[in-house]
This record gives structure tokens, sequence and C-alpha cells, in this order.
């Protein structure tokens, strides 16, 4: 078929779940969601304007606020102080500050406090 | 001596030419972090550094798990293309 010239390793299933490849997995899958939730205002307002019909889609997402769903500011928050934290994490391990696993796996967990903290503070106090 | 080794590091990136396209997106992030935070809408001002740091880890996504080369040679242009187009949308609705 193709020319792949590496080993094939087995399915992701297999393995144990380790606390540094979970939270690598999901800093690349928020980041993928951020960047859609980003890249798609602009491409909405220029539906909005460049079109010959009057198809007004922002108008239409701010009437019928049924459509979006209810806490969606706070799950989309989650994701972004998710990767916020995680970024600051990675920043410290490419200046090798904290590369061991005992770090990383207090790390984790402080990660997950804070993100929980920040998210009480913010939208339920 | 961490401070200074970072600082070492961060000289030398500067210094070196190659690396600062590295690190400078990085340290760009950082100034969205008080924007998160406090004023949402600022963010719209500072697209085109999302846009950069949203490239560079799209194209590391797209080099781990994309094998035919052919096929991630084009993925990587188009990506570039669409932060272009994104980019000059931006400038426009900041106009």
């Amino acid at each position: 078929m193709y020319n792949i010239n590496r080993p094939i390793s087995p399915h992701l299933t297999i393995y144990n779940t380790q606390k540094s490849s979970l939270f690598s997995i999901w800093h690349r899958i928020s980041g993928v969601a951020m960047f859609t939730l980003i890249a798609s205002p602009p491409l909405f307002l220029k539906l909005a304007t460049f079109s010959y019909k009057s198809f007004n889609i922002l108008d239409l997402m701010l009437n019928n606020s049924s459509l979006i769903l209810p806490w969606f500011i706070v799950i989309i928050s989650v994701i972004f102080l998710y990767h916020i934290i995680n970024g600051i994490r990675h920043f410290l391990w490419d200046s090798v500050v904290n590369v061991n696993t005992e770090s990383i796996i207090k790390d984790s967990n402080t990660l997950l406090a804070l993100v929980f903290l920040i998210m009480l503070f913010k939208f339920i106090l | 001596m961490y401070k200074t080794l970072l600082a070492q590091v961060f000289f030398h990136s500067i210094a070196k030419k190659k690396l600062y396209f590295f690190w400078l997106p990085r340290l760009f992030s950082l100034l969205l972090v008080p924007g998160f935070l406090f004023d949402i809408e600022i963010l719209f001002l500072f697209h085109p550094i999302i846009l950069l740091h949203a490239s560079l880890g799209l194209s590391v996504i797209i080099e781990d798990y994309i094998h035919i080369e052919t096929i991630k040679f084009q993925y990587l242009s188009l990506i570039k293309l669409l932060l272009v187009l994104l980019i000059n949308l931006n400038i426009l609705y900041l106009l």
C-alpha cells in the first residue's frame, strides 16, 4: 500500500492510561476545539456581509438563545483555562524545570484543582 | 539558578536567529492570558497572535499523525493559506 517504513503499534486501548500522555492528548484536543471556536466568528461575519441574501447568522444566534447550549460559556472557559495552565507547564518543561515523574503527577493534580477553583470563583460564587 | 537558565536559553535562541520562531509565539501567547481572564472581547484585537500560535500547534499535530508525505505537505500549505485568509478578514473587520 503506502510506503511507510515504521513498526505498527497495537491499538491505544491496550495501554494503561498515564497522566503525562492523557494530559498532552487533551492539550491537543482542546487546542483544536479552541481553533474552531476562534476561527469561526470572522467566517460568520464574512458570511453575513458578503452574501447576496440578507442572511444574518449572528442575529439568528443572538435572538434565539435556546439554540446555544446553556452553560456554553462555562464549558468553553474550562477548555481555555485547561489549555492555558497546561501551556505554562509546557513552558516550564521547555526550560528544563520539573521534568520528573513525581513532579509531573503533582503538577497535573494542581492543574485540575486550579481549573476547578477558578471556575468556582468566576461563575458560581 | 533556573531563572538564569531560562534567560540563557531565551537569549541564546534569539541570538541564533533560527529558534526565535519557536520561542516568540509561545511567549506572545502568555500575553493572551490576562485578556482571557478579564476581558474576552479584547482577544479579537490579538487575533493574529492567536492564529500564529494555532498554526504552530496544528502543523505539529499534522506532522505527528499523517505519515504520507505528499498529503502532509498539502495539508501544511492549506493551513498556512487558511491562516492568511483569517488574518486578512480580521484586519478587514478591525478597520
